[in-house]
């Protein structure tokens, strides 16, 4: 059963300068329950516009996305913000782990946006990603690895139906890009989460079965 | 606790820690101007319910003519000079009319290291109650003074302040203001000490009245002369005597009702209440700024904080009760700031009147006010975060998450 139906969306944006930039220009996506789906595509080829529209962060100018059936362009900005609570977990490349919260707070303060879930997830997750001995530490106590880890348990902590990560071990060392990545793929699977992770590293996209160009989803217009 | 409720403390607390020093600022500008707002009303109403009620369980004075006030004052509240004198005739036709139940003569004009002498009737002591129900009472030992003697009862506040006792004798001196070389002859002798009554009487040294009238080196038209007379009347017959001595006589001033006239004596310090008041306001107003500043420079630090939790699925009312929390904590803070505020100026100003006056003030005394201006001043926290609540909500989620952490 499809998840995500991305029908003719378009995006643009205006420069510093006043000119119209389209960034996305998309005649289709699908992407199925608890399907994992890995993202590629240059640098400002409109990756993370992409994700930031799936997710509802913004609107497209033209187009629609069905989230299990439902056109979110049509949703209201709340009705936008619960099905970010409820059915998606976002991670970023660059962690966003709120600081000033422990590891196990920065879980519970996303677990607040979301009706279903439990304390008691959350520290299965924090255990599930090796820092159930760090539930106290603060982001800038843990290492870099471990900061993507609590993010990972995060975007996971309300049991979404999609996982869309920007590039999750962009800033990770190859081993602990290969270890968030394994822990990722596996977790998602686990909780039957669709994943589509944006990335650059070929031996991580190389894993994937189902692997998406941004430069081949976009008309062949925005590429000339 | 609830999840979310704790969330949104959570944030709230890490705002108020991230601009600790501003939000303290705020909470004492707040703090400022709620208690000093609550410490003018309060002290004001304070003092003229405690004037009003300190009139020693009299309805008027009959004096000298001259203003009703500074009769009053000096009369019943051992304060001013005295506005002259009465023939002593005058207190007997006064306490022989229908209208008056008691009439008590008082004379002043001398003084014990600065603190007034004044003559009265020991039947003061005996017969008049100074509140409903309650006489003077005397300390154990002690005892009212005879009125052929040289003997005098002290007021609690003078016996403490000068550490009078029973038995110890003083001479007088001349003049309601203390001077050295105006020492009178006479001596006399302490036989009691009138218990607290959070009234002016316990600021005087009273006598009997013929020791005043015939004190040594005092004018022979003493002898037969009243500063005042204190009077109780019967039910609302201060119209009739209103009218004879203030509107048809010209020997006499009769002040009544005591209340009114006190009233109308704070009533000239409106002014004073209002500037005050005004100053206060302006304060409060400069808090509210202050807490929108503090607001906005926490929004404006925190904003890809609150990109993140809006990505995370943080909906309107969230944020909007982040920021709202913040807010209410500063204002909390503030509020009860104003209450310490207002009991330190309200207790000190009720230290000076009582020292000055002798009448009683209770800061602690409880006042609908004080839960109304605690809400209000929440609530005026509450009112300027609105605008960055609002403002919190409409942050560009996209491009406030592609800030540097």
């Amino acid at each position: 059963m499809d998840l995500l139906r991305v029908n003719r969306l378009k995006k643009s944006f205006t420069t510093d300068d006043g000119e119209k930039c389209d960034i996305i220009d998309i005649e289709s996506f699908i992407l199925e329950e608890a399907e994992i789906c890995g993202l590629s595509g240059e640098s400002g080829s409109g990756k993370t516009t992409f994700l930031h529209l799936l997710a509802g962060i913004l609107t497209p100018d033209s187009g629609s996305i069905e989230f299990m059936g439902v056109d979110t362009g049509l949703l209201s900005s709340s009705e936008r913000d619960n099905l970010r609570a409820d059915k998606i977990g976002y991670i970023f490349q660059s962690f966003n782990l709120l600081q000033g919260f422990t590891a196990l707070e920065n879980l519970e303060i996303a677990m607040s946006f979301s009706s279903s879930s439990e304390r008691e997830y959350a520290l299965e997750l924090l255990d599930k990603v090796g820092l159930s001995n760090r539930l106290e530490y603060y982001p800038h106590q843990l290492s870099i690895g471990q900061q993507q880890r609590v993010a990972l348990a995060r975007a996971l902590v309300n049991k979404p139906k999609i996982v869309l990560a920007d590039e999750p071990t962009g800033n990770l060392d190859s081993l602990n890009a290969a270890k968030v990545f394994e822990l990722l793929c596996n977790l998602c699977t686990d909780y039957k989460s669709a994943l589509l992770m944006v990335s650059h590293d070929q031996a991580v996209l190389k894993t994937f079965e189902k692997k998406v160009d941004l430069r081949n989803l976009n008309r062949p217009a925005l590429l000339t | 606790m609830n999840l979310k409720f704790r969330s949104i403390c959570l944030l709230s607390v890490r705002g108020i820690k991230q601009f600790g020093f501003s939000s303290i600022v705020a909470s004492l500008a707040i703090s400022m101007a709620g208690g000093l707002f609550l410490s003018t009303w309060k002290i004001k109403e304070g003092a003229q319910n405690a004037f009003s009620l300190s009139s020693g369980g009299f309805d008027a004075v009959l004096g000298a003519r001259g203003a009703k006030l500074q009769l009053i004052l000096n009369a019943i509240f051992h304060l001013e000079d005295s506005p002259g004198n009465l023939d002593w005739e005058q207190y007997e036709i006064i306490k022989e009319n229908r209208a008056v139940k008691a009439a008590y003569p008082i004379a002043v004009g001398d003084n014990y290291l600065g603190y007034r002498l004044v003559g009265t009737l020991s039947s003061l002591f005996t017969d008049h109650e100074w509140k409903k129900g309650k006489k003077y009472e005397i300390c154990k030992g002690g005892r009212i003074f005879l009125d052929s003697n040289k003997e005098a009862l002290v007021g609690s506040f003078v016996a403490t302040k000068l550490g009078l006792k029973i038995g110890d004798t003083f001479h007088p001196y001349h003049g309601l203001t203390f001077k050295e070389n105006s020492k009178h002859n006479d001596i006399y002798k302490v036989v009691g000490i009138l218990k607290p009554t959070g009234t002016p009487s316990d600021r005087v040294i009273w006598v009997p009245i013929m020791g005043i009238q015939h004190m040594e080196g005092h004018a022979e038209e003493y002898a037969n002369s009243v500063s005042a007379v204190l009077l109780k009347l019967r039910g609302a017959a201060g119209f009739g005597l209103e009218m004879k001595y203030n509107k048809q006589g010209n020997i006499a001033t009769f002040a009544w009702p005591i209340p009114a006239i006190v009233a109308d004596f704070f009533s000239r310090l409106t002014w004073f209440e209002k500037v005050l008041q005004l100053i206060s306001i302006l304060i409060g107003v400069m808090s509210c700024m202050i807490i929108l500043a503090v607001l906005r420079n926490s929004l404006h630090e925190r904003r890809r904080d609150f990109a993140i939790l809006r990505c995370l699925g943080a909906n309107r009312s969230f944020v909007t009760n982040v920021v709202i929390g913040q807010s209410c904590i500063i204002s909390i803070f503030g509020a009860l700031g104003s209450l310490i505020i207002y009991f330190l100026i309200s207790s000190f100003a009720a230290f000076l009147i009582r020292e000055e006056t002798g009448v009683m003030l209770d800061p602690f005394a409880w006042d609908s006010i004080l839960m109304y201006s605690f809400v209000g001043i929440i609530l005026l926290g509450l009112l300027s975060a609105i605008f960055p609540a609002i403002s919190a909500y409409r942050f560009e989620i996209s491009k406030n998450l592609q800030l540097n952490s």
